[in-house]
Parts: structure tokens; C-alpha cells; sequence
């Protein structure tokens, strides 16, 4: 099997030849850098995957113990999930906007120490893959809705630019998808939390203790929580549900990086 | 009499409102992020020492030192339940009419409109549900030659907001609840001892305490083998107990929660045996007037005393000192490291630690409402799960002799469909 580092470098080549097709795709309008763009975000994660699994088989466990290995694996998860959003919706432009995400994550990952240590005691449960990969998939929605509700924005910036009007979607369909991925993201979010709650307490004897960690992980809930209620309530499908978006996401990179670095809490190991 | 009658409405409809609701999640995220920048739980000195006055005095006086359990957070919490409550009483009605009832097409969008030249019989309709996804309709007849043939899908997921919320409510409920009659305790010993857990009917026995080292010197797994006994001896159950998996019994949960190290003491009055006991790390054994006391401060199980000072190389038992002081009338008189064995002497007073060895100790915890807990979260996350993946869907047909009007809800995206070139 290739060697993790070679691969998880080949990864971040990749995906950021990937951000620069989308991006050249964007700026010079030319749709074939978009399948390019496309195609090289596939082989990036072909190389994620050797090299997420080949860690997998080094430790003997699931990697997603510490700092780097929840990064690389966030990084992953934003990554799958937007071939899945870009394969479903099959929109070109969302390219452009997520790829910029997950090379984000993917070199903050990048900065972390690689060494592969074991799990301390409190780790070792079936719990924290649950909490864990969910985890993943639930920023990664979260990702992609904020990366749609950029896109929403820059449409609703150059409203008349024809190449923007036919390349990003219309609003309604942009608020529906970015919608459809808050609500995925939310559901496992909230399986984030209950799951984190139930293995706390057998590692802890307390299902929460308000660390900080726990406090993000609710903040953004209510975000979304409130996020959810204004767009049915008072019809919130436009900038204003685009902005709650973003917030959100940013939300989530505070607890996931912010917490760990301006924050002292029991969580700060992970 | 009408006017307080009006009055008291308003408010009810208030307080079951979205957006008090709203409000008050808000109000809940915003102490909550205050409360995860201020460091929570420390005593007094430690907000003297990290903030001006004034800040400190406010941090006092709001009681943001421990905000999660002040007085306005759990008022917060407690009228979310009462929005909660309110909301989800007001709204099942409705709901459950909404279930059963025969959707009315003013309502739904019309999607289609066909015309045959045959007259439409039973399969025709049964091929247009089918088309929509629909297995099973019912048929209404109604007057001018209108036959109105309906479907419904999914409706139970109209009871889905309805039971995120009651599931929310259940949870904070069933938690506050088990907060308010929390009991802990802890209980400590060394492999051999048997210690009364104060404050339950149950006594442990400590057989074994392992810790499991990795070939790079982290630690693996700390692992206590116990028989839990009742009070008066009868045995119960003979269980480990390691990080991540706490023993339990009757509502109890015992945790492996920590170690530290203990020796034997014996300590001679003028060489009289007057006391011999199990010495923990961190505390302390006074004589019978009160007079004398002996402080175990602290053990190192691989001593080293060089220029720079005291310093524990591993923690293995290579070479076990004890830093110990001695008080007299709460003076110190004495402060030393001793090794294993050696005879320490303080006026008639003699002490001897030996034996070092690990201790274990375990927290206990009996929380009440877990049941309520669980129910709720499941229903939330049920809830969430029909909210969202689950959406009722209608169809209504209309047959007016050889026309059919087709009416429905909820079509999927994918049926919208984003076509590059739409605009
Ligand atoms: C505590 C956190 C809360 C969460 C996580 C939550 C979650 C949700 C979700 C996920 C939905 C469905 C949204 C959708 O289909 O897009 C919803 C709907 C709704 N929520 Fe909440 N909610 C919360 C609190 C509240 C509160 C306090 C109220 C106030 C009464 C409230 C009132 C409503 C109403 C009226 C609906 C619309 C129901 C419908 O049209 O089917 N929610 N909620």
C-alpha cells in the first residue's frame, strides 16, 4: 500500500489543481475546466482514501483520534459529500466554492503533527466512531450549504452577469439544495451530540459538562435550530438564510479549531 | 372580567409562540458562548488574578463563573419547556386532523391535466398513482358526474416537528430532572481492601488493579477486578472495571476514574505498635489528641535528587521515596523523602512506609430520568428523520367524464430538476 504521506500530499495536490480548474472555469468561462475540475477532485480522493486507509491499517484503528486525523477526515468528508451534492444536483459552479473548503481543512490538517499515537484510555470506545464519522458528514453538509450560500450571494451580487446566471442555479433551487444539506448536516449533528453525550458518561460518569467543545457543538445547533425556523416561519429563503448559513459554518470551525486552540476544555486532545 | 380573560389569552399565545420559542434559544446560545470564553467553575482569586476588578465584580455578581447552573440559565431552560409544552399541547390537534383528514386540492398544486377519448376506467386511475408513486388511493363521489379519487403518503410525518419538539422536551426535562437528584460519591482502595460505599447499600472488594503499559510507555487500560457485596456481605457480581466501561447495578454506575499510589504505615510510640494502615498519597494520619499529624505529600516511584532538584524518572518502582512532613499543633516540623523501609523518627514517634503500590479509584454516580432521556433523544432524532426524509404527499384526481385533473404536493427537487439552460 502507498505510504500515507506521499498519498495525503498527492491528496492536497490534487484538490488544489482541482480549486484551480474551478476557479479558471469561473474566471474564463470555459466548461471544460469544470470537468477537469471535477475529475481531479475524484483523484484526490482517491489518494485521500489510500492514505486515510493506510493509516487505518498503521494504527489499527479508525483514524480519528487527534487533531490531524479529525482534519484530514473532516477534510475527507466535505470532499465525498460534495462529489455527492455535485453528482446529484449536477450543477458545475458548486466547484468553485467547496473545493476552496476542503483545501482549508485538508492544509490545516497539513500543519498538524502526523506521528500516529496511541489512544489514551477515554478514546478507546465504539462511541467515538460513531460521534466521529458522523461528525464528518454532518460539517461536510455544513460545508457544502455554506458553500451554496456564497454562490447564492455572488449571484444575488451580479444578478445581471449572463455566464452567473448560467452557471449558478436559480435562487430557488439554490436555497432548496442548501437547505437539503442543512438538514442533513443538522440531523447528524444532532446524533453528534447525543452519541458524544452517552460516551461521555461512560468515559467520564457525565453525559455534559458544558466544556467547551460541548457548549460549540450546542451554539451551532441552535444556529441551525433558528436557521430552520425563520425559513419556515417567516419565509427566510433568500440572502438573509444564506447569511445564517455561513454563519453556521463558521460556527463549526470555531468548534472544531478555535475550541482546541483559545479554549481549554477535556476535549482539547481531539 | 373579559379583559384579564383577553389578557390571559395573549400571553398564553405568547409564551406557545415560535418566536418566544426562538427568543429564547437565542438568549440559551449567547450566555452559552460567554459562558465558553469565561473560564468556568474557578474559585474567586483565580478571576481577581486574571481580570480587572470591575470585570471580576461583574463576573461575581452575574454569576458568569458558573453560568450553566445560575439562576437565569435554568430559568431560561425551564421556560423553553414551558414554550415547548404550550407549543406541542396547542398544535397535536391540529396535527392529527391534519393526518386523517382528505386533503383538499385548493390547497395542493395542480401538476398535470389529461384528456382521453375512451372513457376512463379503474386501471387508468390506478396507472396515474402509480405514475406518482402512489400505490393505494381511496375514491369519493361527489355530484355533476366528478368522481375525486385522493391519496396520501408519508402523513404520519406530519407528527414529525411535533415530536422534535416533545422529544427536546422529554430530554431537558428528564436531564433537569436527574441533575436535580444526582447523587456521587467516590470510593478508592488498594487490591485486598474492601471499602463501604458511603451513602449506598453496597460494599467493594478490590481484587486486582492492572495497569497495562504499551511497549512505548503510554499507558493502555487501567483495569480494577471488584466484587460488589451488599452492605451486610451477601455477594452480588465480580466485574471489571477499565476506562469506558463502568460497572452497574441498580441505577449505580462505578467509573475508573483515576490512580495514584499508597503505602503501609506503621507508626511506633516509643516502640509500641500504635498504628498500622494503608497511607494514600495527598492525605494525612493525626495521632488520638490531635496533636501530631503525618502528611503523605507525595510519592515518587523513581526518585533522583540532583542539582536540578527532586525529580521522578519513570513510573516504575525503581527507586520509591515518599516526600512526607510532619505537623505538630498544626506547625510543620519536619519535611523529608524517605525511602521504603527506613525508620523515621520524630521525638517518641516512629514511621515506616512500605509495600508502595497503586490504588484505585472509582467515582459513583446514580443519575435518575435516563429512560426519559433516551426516549426523548430517540424521538427527536425520529422526528428530525421524518421532518426531513419523510414528507407526507397528496395526490388528488379529479375525473370530470373524460378529463383528469391531477393535484399534489411535495415533488422532490430531483423532479425540478436543474436544468443548465432554463433561464
Ligand atoms: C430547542 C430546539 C428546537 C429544535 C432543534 C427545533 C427543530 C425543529 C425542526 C427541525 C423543525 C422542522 C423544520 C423543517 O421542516 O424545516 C421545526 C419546526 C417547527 N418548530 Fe421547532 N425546534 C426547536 C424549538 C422550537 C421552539 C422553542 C418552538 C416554539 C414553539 C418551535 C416551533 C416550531 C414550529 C411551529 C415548527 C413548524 C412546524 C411545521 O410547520 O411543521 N420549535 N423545529
Amino acid at each position: 500500500m502507498l505510504d500515507e504521506g506521499h498519498s495525503f500530499v498527492a491528496t492536497l495536490v490534487f484538490y488544489s489543481l482541482s480549486m484551480v480548474c474551478y476557479f479558471i472555469f469561473f474566471m474564463l468561462r470555459n466548461e471544460k475546466f469544470s470537468s477537469y475540475g471535477s475529475l481531479l477532485v475524484k483523484v484526490g480522493i482517491l489518494f485521500h482514501t489510500i492514505a486515510l486507509s493506510s493509516r487505518t491499517v498503521m494504527a489499527s484503528r479508525l483514524p480519528l483520534a487527534n487533531q490531524y486525523e479529525f482534519a484530514t477526515s473532516f477534510a475527507w468528508g466535505i470532499a465525498i459529500s460534495f462529489v455527492g451534492f455535485e453528482w446529484k444536483y449536477r450543477f458545475k459552479a458548486l466547484g468553485t466554492f467547496v473545493t476552496p473548503i476542503i483545501l482549508l481543512v485538508g492544509f490545516y490538517a497539513a500543519l498538524q503533527t502526523r506521528d500516529i499515537r496511541p489512544l489514551m484510555p477515554a478514546l478507546q470506545s465504539n462511541w467515538i466512531t460513531i460521534h466521529v464519522s458522523t461528525a464528518i458528514f454532518s460539517y461536510g453538509a455544513f460545508a457544502i450549504a455554506c458553500g451554496i450560500s456564497i454562490m447564492f450571494l455572488i449571484r444575488d451580487r451580479f444578478q445581471e452577469d449572463g455566464f452567473i446566471k448560467e452557471y449558478i442555479p436559480n435562487f430557488e433551487i439554490l436555497d432548496m439544495i442548501s437547505y437539503r444539506a442543512i438538514a442533513l448536516g443538522f440531523i447528524m449533528l444532532t446524533v453528534v451530540i447525543i452519541s458524544g453525550a452517552i460516551w461521555a458518561e461512560k468515559a467520564w460518569g457525565r453525559y455534559w459538562q458544558w466544556d467547551p467543545k460541548e457548549t460549540w457543538s450546542f451554539i451551532t445547533w441552535i444556529i441551525y435550530a433558528i436557521y430552520l425556523h425563520v425559513r419556515l416561519s417567516k419565509g427566510w429563503k433568500n440572502k438573509k438564510a444564506a447569511w445564517f448559513a455561513i454563519l453556521g459554518f463558521i460556527a463549526i470551525l470555531f468548534t472544531y479549531i478555535g475550541v482546541n486552540t483559545l479554549l481549554v476544555g477535556y476535549h482539547s486532545y481531539a | 372580567m373579559r379583559d384579564t380573560g383577553n389578557t390571559f389569552n395573549r400571553l398564553i399565545s405568547f409564551l406557545k409562540s415560535m418566536r418566544f420559542g426562538l427568543v429564547l434559544l437565542g438568549a440559551l446560545g449567547v450566555l452559552s458562548i460567554i459562558g465558553s470564553f469565561i473560564p468556568q467553575g474557578r474559585d474567586v482569586a483565580f478571576y481577581h488574578n486574571h481580570y480587572s476588578p470591575n470585570k471580576t465584580k461583574a463576573i461575581l455578581v452575574l454569576k458568569m463563573d458558573d453560568i450553566y447552573h445560575s439562576f437565569y440559565f435554568i430559568v431560561l431552560f425551564g421556560a423553553l419547556c414551558l414554550n415547548l409544552f404550550l407549543c406541542s399541547i396547542s398544535r397535536l390537534s391540529s396535527i392529527l386532523k391534519k393526518i386523517k383528514e382528505i386533503p383538499d386540492y385548493k390547497t395542493l398544486e395542480k401538476l398535470d391535466k389529461k384528456t382521453q377519448d375512451e372513457s376512463l376506467d379503474k386501471d387508468s386511475i390506478i396507472k396515474v398513482f402509480k405514475e406518482y408513486g402512489f400505490k393505494r388511493f381511496n375514491r369519493i363521489e361527489k355530484k355533476n358526474n366528478k368522481i375525486v379519487y385522493y391519496s396520501k403518503k408519508n402523513s404520519i410525518s406530519y407528527l414529525g416537528s411535533w415530536l422534535i419538539h416533545t422529544g427536546i422536551l422529554l430530554t431537558i426535562v428528564f436531564y433537569g430532572y436527574g441533575q436535580l437528584t444526582y447523587f456521587t460519591t467516590n470510593v478508592y482502595g488498594v487490591p485486598g481492601e474492601a471499602k463501604e460505599v458511603l451513602g449506598t447499600a453496597y460494599r467493594i472488594e478490590i481484587n486486582d488493579f492492572n495497569i497495562q503499559y504499551r511497549e512505548d510507555g503510554t499507558v493502555e487500560q487501567y483495569i480494577s477486578q471488584v466484587d460488589l457485596k451488599q452492605q451486610d456481605g451477601d455477594f452480588i457480581k465480580t466485574e471489571e472495571i477499565y476506562v469506558n466501561n463502568p460497572m452497574r447495578y441498580q441505577g449505580y454506575a462505578f467509573y475508573q476514574t483515576a490512580t495514584g499510589w499508597a503505602t503501609d504505615i506503621k507508626i511506633f510510640r516509643e516502640e509500641e505498635l500504635i498504628k498500622e494502615d494503608i497511607f494514600y498519597e495527598s492525605t494525612s494520619i493525626m495521632d488520638e489528641n490531635s496533636q501530631v499529624l503525618i502528611q503523605f505529600t507525595r510519592f515518587y516511584p523513581d526518585f533522583l535528587f540532583n542539582d536540578r532538584g527532586i525529580i521522578n524518572l519513570s513510573n516504575q518502582l525503581n527507586n520509591p521515596r515518599v516526600l512526607y512532613s510532619i505537623f505538630f499543633r498544626g506547625e510543620r516540623m519536619a519535611m523529608n523523602v524517605a525511602a521504603m523501609g527506613e525508620a523515621i523518627q520524630w521525638n517518641e514517634f516512629t514511621f515506616i512506609f512500605n509495600n508502595p503500590q497503586r490504588y484505585t479509584y472509582f467515582q459513583v454516580n446514580k443519575m435518575k430520568g435516563k429512560l426519559g432521556v433516551l426516549i426523548g433523544s430517540l424521538l427527536l432524532i425520529l422526528g428530525l428523520y421524518l421532518c426531513f426524509y419523510r414528507r407526507p404527499k397528496e395526490l388528488v384526481i379529479i375525473k370530470n367524464d373524460n378529463i383528469l385533473q391531477i393535484f399534489g404536493n411535495n415533488q422532490s427537487i430531483k423532479d425540478i430538476g436543474f436544468n443548465q439552460k432554463e433561464e
